[in-house]
């Protein structure tokens, strides 16, 4: 079986912070090993820290998991960072045996654990209270919709030209009545109105569009389950009803090799505007090697939170991926445990941008409020034209690249004037490059940004 | 759809307006569509659907949708760029293509630079993600596109084709480049020829020297630093006789360092008129150095640039004396009176005018890369440190190695910092133990650091053999948790860091 390697930047990823990886790079010196292991995904090591007996340091790859005998509250402690980053670097000294007793146990509960199907969610205690609640709820929404279609009309009425000059708080206002009525994903759409109106340019177009689409959702949920059952879950889910992920998870899935063919990541901020800090949303786009079915796996990581690295782009593995109902189905969650990974030949699906962009205008056409969406593009070249980067493909059809994208001749480097394969994300209005397949290499263009946007740690 | 693109576009742009200006101001509103479209928001409006505002709302959310789900990409003429041949030389390992980059995030040009030296010498090519970074860091920089040239391979070459900012990095056509190309280029070309072939650089200099204007001239002789020769002699001669400046120092300079050059033995000549060494009175005939100012320049001494060389300090005679003294070389003494350098060095000691003919000899020693007289003057004052880049390796070492042990370690330390050259596994060691030894004693004692000391060890980073970070990994901790511990404890760290960071780069970039 072969293990997920770790390079010394997802390590510096899985790090809660600056300090726990300096600390972790202070560990990861041999002579402070007095025993290395690995036996497939199971890493263990013993180091000799300020106590008299050494620190039982485990690792489970798969996961990743981690656990060490040390009092440390840093997860993962800087012990267990330390043999991870020996394992990255020096992988030849770890020797590969079965695992001692004192580790053995824990990696053994872990594996039968991921053998077990997900334990059932907990049987609802009183079937009657919780109906009561929900029917609650659906009345506490039902006022909070209200409430801003008033406040839409309100703002028609008055014009949207005089949007930029409305008091502070305005939005957030709006938005935290929405929260009030637990309709948290209108309260987020509202929210979002303040950072169109603040940020973009062209946000008199943006902001109609918004308050539009809002509309639609309005609209649509009045309709109600009957006369919209396609459209239904999306409509529930985008005005802030969360899936259960065990009853998801319970549902039948796809079963495929799926690739790993690029991730995005976005922040949102969490907490008091002032003193908030960034949520980091991992979108982790994959697709079927026979279903030739596109999957977005979302990952989210609060602040002081790893990342998921658990996929690697231009990697495949064997796995079923359970969709969330949708009238075009695109989350999914996997089923753990997932096969091994392994390299990926080729990206499932990739077409021309003409195919491409008439796959993103059904997927739109089926479920209006999708944003963005893996575009999988072959046979393209990155090409300039003035200050604006493109893709074009060989029957000279182009996409712009997003503005904020700087890599325009690294991904010309990585082309060599032949033709590549480009899978990034399309909002309709720009493509954003997430992956490069060329020469028969991939290349994970976010991480490569992310590298350039971290901190200096020392 | 695409026929009646301008319409959708036109009933947006109203429905815009009417948003922007709002519906209480505007009366009445016409969105008058085409095909499908229309009669979609005809029926939005007929039917009532809501108040006007909720109308306006949903046949905005029609048309962005249409128009979303309707949009097609413009398509160009398509324009292939040219395909790139196979790449030549082989890829460096994951490994050393982290390291690179994480050189680059750490904005750390020194390992970025090293990365490229070794990289060159395993025959590798540097990653194709990174070619435009390298491709840009060499760009501003004439010794990093140096470095960065033979790690490009085709890839990088042909990239740098695709992008006029690195057009610099085309070799291929000698002749069109200086004769066409632009500043940077050219410079860039000379060096490297200098390097390769240093006669037929001097062919291109002379084939233009006389359209050049006197900034390029000047820049243009600072390339002769490489591969200098005898068989530059009379150009650089005959640019004595130049009119700016700057070019008659450069040429002055350069002819300087060429032993058997005329300039120099017209420098000989003249400072044997200027120092005598005079036999004096008495029982134990003591020996003395007199300086002979000189009166005036002649025009020979005018054009061999001895004004200029003093005009830095002013313009009295003594200056004059200490420029010629400072061009000849200072093997004539030793010739002239049949003694070792410490010996003529003790002459001089008793003179009025030391420090100017111990500077002016420091100065001719740099220029001549004369060993012997480079340890005579490090044993007269070891604050010289410079002087040890004009010694051979194996005796450097040991004069480090020397002053290790000695009484002045941190002397050694500063010769060691300033040495052009990376140490030896062997003196490293030796030096990194002598580091280990001085860290520790400073956060014990009370005694400070000599000023200069954290730049030196600042310097070592680069001049110490990776290797030996294990022998400097003690923290220096001392009874003394104050800032200048705290400060000993950031500057071992930050070396051992960087140590153990070239010790895997080196690792990473072995020759297989």
């Amino acid at each position: 079986m072969t293990t997920p390697n770790y390079t010394i930047e997802q390590v510096h990823a899985l790090a809660p912070d600056e300090r726990a990886l300096k600390a972790g790079k202070s560990q990861a010196v041999s002579r402070k090993w007095s025993e290395r292991g690995i036996k497939e995904a199971a890493v263990w090591g013993l180091c000799k820290g300020s106590g008299k007996d050494p620190y039982q340091t485990q690792i489970d790859l798969i996961g990743p998991a981690f656990r060490c005998s040390c009092p440390s509250r840093k997860f993962p402690c800087k012990h267990a960072l330390g043999l991870l980053l020996l394992l990255a670097t020096e992988a030849d000294q770890f020797e590969s045996a079965a695992p001692p007793h004192w580790a053995e146990e824990w990696i053994s509960k872990r594996r039968e654990r991921a053998q077990q199907p997900e334990t059932p969610a907990k049987r609802v205690a009183d079937p009657k209270a919780a109906a009561r609640r929900a029917a609650q709820r659906e009345a506490k929404v039902e006022r909070g919709i209200e409430d801003l279609s008033v406040w839409m009309r309100d703002l028609i009425r008055q014009g949207l030209a005089d949007a930029p000059n409305l008091p502070f708080g305005y939005w957030d206002k709006a938005a935290a009545r929405l929260v009030d009525s637990q309709a948290g994903g209108l309260a987020r759409m509202v929210e979002e109105l303040d950072e169109i109106v603040q940020v973009d340019v062209n946000w008199q177009e943006k902001l109609l569009e918004r308050l539009a689409q809002i509309h639609l959702l309005i609209c649509g949920y009045r309709l109600g389950e009957p006369n919209a059952p396609e459209l239904w879950p999306d409509l529930r889910r985008l005005i802030g009803w969360a899936d259960n992920k065990q009853d998801l998870l319970a549902q039948p899935g796809v079963e495929d090799r799926w690739t790993v063919l690029g991730q995005g990541i976005s922040e949102i901020e969490v907490g008091d505007r002032n003193y908030g800090s960034a949520m980091r949303v991992q979108r982790i786009w994959l697709a079927g090697q026979n279903s030739r079915k596109l999957a977005l796996y979302i990952h989210f990581a609060p602040p002081g939170q790893p990342l998921d690295f658990s996929f690697h782009v231009g990697n495949s593995f064997n796995g079923t991926a359970v969709f969330y109902p949708s009238a075009f189905p695109l989350r999914a969650l996997f089923r753990e445990p997932r096969g091994p990974h392994g390299p990926a030949s080729h990206a499932p699906g990739a077409t021309t941008i003409l195919a491409a962009t008439a796959s993103y205008s059904n997927a739109v056409a089926r479920m209006p409020w999708l944003d963005r969406m893996l575009l999988r593009l072959g046979g393209v070249g990155p090409a300039r034209h003035e200050d604006t980067w493109f893709l074009q493909d060989e029957e000279g059809h182009t996409l712009p690249l997003a503005k904020g994208f700087a890599q325009g001749w690294e991904l010309i480097a990585l082309a060599g004037g032949a033709p590549m394969v480009c899978c990034g994300e399309w909002d309709g209005h720009e493509f954003e490059p997430l992956s490069v397949l060329s020469y028969n290499r991939w290349t994970d263009i976010t991480a490569l940004t992310l590298r350039d946007h971290q901190r200096d740690d020392e | 759809m695409t026929s009646n693109a301008g319409g959708i576009e036109s009933i947006w742009k109203r429905l815009l307006t009417t948003a922007l200006v709002g519906t209480a101001r505007q009366q009445s509103e016409s969105w008058n569509g085409t095909d499908e479209l229309e009669s979609v928001l005809e029926s939005i409006r007929r039917q009532k659907i809501g108040d006007r505002e909720e109308q306006l709302l949903g046949a905005a959310a029609c048309v962005y949708g249409y128009r979303r789900a309707g949009w097609h990409p413009a398509k160009l003429p398509h324009k292939a760029l040219p395909p790139l041949e196979e790449d030549d030389l082989p890829p460096c390992s994951p490994a050393a293509e982290w390291r690179l980059s994480d050189s680059f995030r750490r904005r750390r040009p020194g390992l970025v630079s090293e990365w490229c030296v070794l990289a060159a010498r395993a025959g590798k090519r540097a990653p194709d993600i990174l070619l435009p970074k390298l491709l840009d860091a060499g760009s501003k920089n004439l010794d990093v596109a140096i470095e960065i040239l033979p790690i490009l391979g085709r890839r990088g070459l042909w990239l740098a084709a695709q992008n006029p900012a690195w057009s610099y990095a085309d070799m291929a056509d000698p002749e069109l480049t200086w004769q066409t190309g632009e500043r940077f280029h050219r410079q860039l070309l000379l060096r490297y020829l200098r390097a390769k072939d240093p006669a037929k650089a001097r062919e291109f200099v002379q084939s233009t020297w006389k359209d050049e204007t006197a900034r390029e001239r000047a820049a243009q002789l600072k390339a002769f630093h490489i591969g200098l020769s005898m068989e530059d002699e009379s150009l650089l001669e005959a640019a004595l006789d130049d009119r700016a400046k700057t070019v008659k120092t450069a040429a002055a300079d350069l002819l300087s360092r060429l032993a058997s050059s005329r300039f120099v033995s017209r420098m000989a000549a003249r400072a044997q008129t200027i120092l005598a060494l005079e036999v004096g009175g008495g029982l134990r005939r003591r020996r003395r150095l007199s300086l002979n100012l000189p009166e005036e320049l002649d025009d020979s001494a005018v054009r061999d640039g001895i004004a200029l060389r003093a005009r830095d300090r002013g313009k009295r005679r003594s200056d004059w004396a200490a420029a010629v003294l400072s061009a000849a070389p200072p093997s004539i003494w030793c010739q002239q009176w049949q003694c070792s350098p410490e010996m003529a060095i003790r002459h001089v000691t008793g003179s009025h005018w030391k420090e100017l003919i111990l500077d002016a000899w420091f100065q001719a020693t740099l220029q001549h890369r004369d060993e012997s007289w480079a340890i005579a003057l490090l044993r007269q004052d070891s604050d010289r440190s410079e002087l040890i880049n004009t010694i051979s390796r194996p005796l450097r070492a040991q004069l480090v190695l020397k002053q290790m042990a000695g009484k002045d370690p941190f002397n050694a330390l500063s010769w060691a910092a300033t040495a052009d050259t990376q140490w030896d596994l062997q003196t490293s060691r030796a030096i990194a133990m002598g580091l280990d030894r001085l860290l520790n004693s400073l956060a014990s004692s009370r005694s400070s650091a000599p000023p200069q000391f954290a730049d030196h060890v600042h310097q070592l980073k680069m001049r110490l053999s990776p290797a030996v970070h294990t022998e400097i990994d003690r923290v220096p901790r001392g009874p003394n948790f104050g800032y200048a511990s705290l400060r000993l404890e950031m500057l071992h760290s930050e070396l051992v860091n960087i140590l153990k960071i070239r010790h895997m780069m080196w690792k990473e970039l072995q020759d297989e």
